[in-house]
């Protein structure tokens, strides 16, 4: 079996479940293994993958101009069961693009982790190598940014 | 979207995955198979993980996965590093020596590829930055990811090291490895971060008969780089 046909299917759900979108998380996991062989890089490192995965997500939802797309094509039932909350509030997609446009890079990639991944902290920090007290200053920063947010409606940046 | 409660701290979905692919640890395997028999939650994210997916077709071929030799640990460790100062990655063993002597006037580095065994030893880098791969990169910045290429000329089942040299100061940031069998652009396992304001020369080297002398090489710095390494250098995008 190949790296692809192993650890796709995982990725693919992951895409989906953070962009909830079935053609933008293909377009996403296609485009990673197509790089990384045409690259030679590791397609079996599995944590790269996900890492990869996330940030290449991120940039999507990063994106200004790809926002009405990831709206568009919105489907909130392939978020699956929100488990982990901040300020008893789910990470959707609207809060998602919200943050995206706020927050640096690692500290949404972060909160993808935290609250899209249902990851605990020493979790997060064995996935990436940051300390677990940098994560947690990032998410107390994270968790005052989604209570402002969280204020202003819906659909409105 | 639905809101339930895990009865206790949820499964990840990254260990849940993993639980299905049976790449954890035994005790984690155990720990997950008990929480899953009191939690619904987690079974309904387990039941999520099992419903088949469509991938999309690749266009070029996906290589099948070398398995790994037993004894070299599958570690995929991410080693922050910077020139003042090393931060140690949980899974992998890496040391910080300063030395007395990094090379002399005169001293000749190894070059990116040399002929070996027949064949050809040869180092690349790839490089990862927010999300996109380069291979020819030749600048670091903080927060880019490298991987280490090796080429080496099979059947060989050689010891490999990575050694990172910037200024005075040498990194191993990877887990020694054996190699279950050379070939061409074999990525070594586990990744790694670079980051000061001084030039930096990434090396790997071989050896049939045991794993590289790390002392020998922290004490007297590139002059004792044996003759089978293969080196690229890199400098910081801003110094």
């Amino acid at each position: 079996m190949d790296a692809y046909q192993r650890y796709g299917p995982m990725l693919l759900r992951k895409a989906q479940r953070l962009l909830q979108s079935h053609e933008d998380a293909r377009d996403v996991v296609q485009s990673l293994f197509v790089d990384l062989l045409e690259r030679g890089g590791d397609e079996s490192d599995l944590p790269y993958l996900y890492r990869a995965v996330t940030n290449r997500c991120l940039n999507m939802i990063r994106d200004r101009k790809k926002r009405a797309q990831l709206l568009e094509r919105n489907d909130p039932a392939l978020r699956g069961p929100v488990r982990v909350s901040s300020e008893a509030r789910a990470v959707d997609m609207d809060l998602l693009l919200k943050l995206g446009a706020e927050l640096d890079a690692e500290s949404c990639e972060l909160v993808v982790y935290r609250f899209v991944d249902d990851m605990p902290l020493e979790e997060i920090e064995r996935l990436t190598g940051i300390t677990r007290k940098t994560i947690n200053k990032r998410l107390e920063r994270v968790r005052s940014a989604i209570a402002r947010l969280s204020a202003v409606p819906a659909g409105e940046p | 979207m639905s809101e339930l409660s895990c009865t206790s701290v949820p499964i990840s979905w990254w260990r849940l995955e993993r639980y299905r692919l049976a790449e954890l640890p035994h005790d984690e395997h155990d720990e997950i198979e008990q929480h899953l028999a009191g939690c619904e939650v987690c079974r309904a994210c387990l039941a999520r993980v099992d419903r088949p997916v469509e991938l999309p077709e690749l266009p070029v071929r996906s290589r099948p996965m070398a398995a790994a030799k037993p004894g070299v640990a599958r570690q995929r460790a991410r080693l922050r590093w910077s020139g003042a100062a090393a931060a140690l990655g949980a899974a992998a063993a890496a040391v910080l020596l300063l030395l007395p002597h990094s090379g002399g006037p005169g001293l000749e580095l190894p070059g990116r590829r040399i002929a070996f065994k027949g064949g050809e030893l040869a180092i690349d880098l790839v490089r990862e930055r927010a999300g996109s791969i380069a291979r020819d990169a030749t600048q670091f910045r903080a927060g880019d990811r490298w991987k280490v290429l090796l080429t080496c000329p099979p059947p060989l089942q050689p010891h490999v090291d990575v050694v990172v040299f910037q200024g005075r100061e040498a990194f191993f940031p990877l887990a020694p490895a054996q190699l279950a069998s050379c070939g061409n652009l074999l990525a070594l396992p586990g990744a790694f971060a670079l980051d000061g304001h001084d030039d930096v020369l990434v090396c790997a080297t071989v050896s049939e008969r045991a794993p590289v002398d790390r002392a020998a090489l922290a004490a007297r710095g590139r002059a004792a780089l044996p003759a089978q390494s293969v080196c690229l250098p890199l400098a910081p995008a801003e110094r």
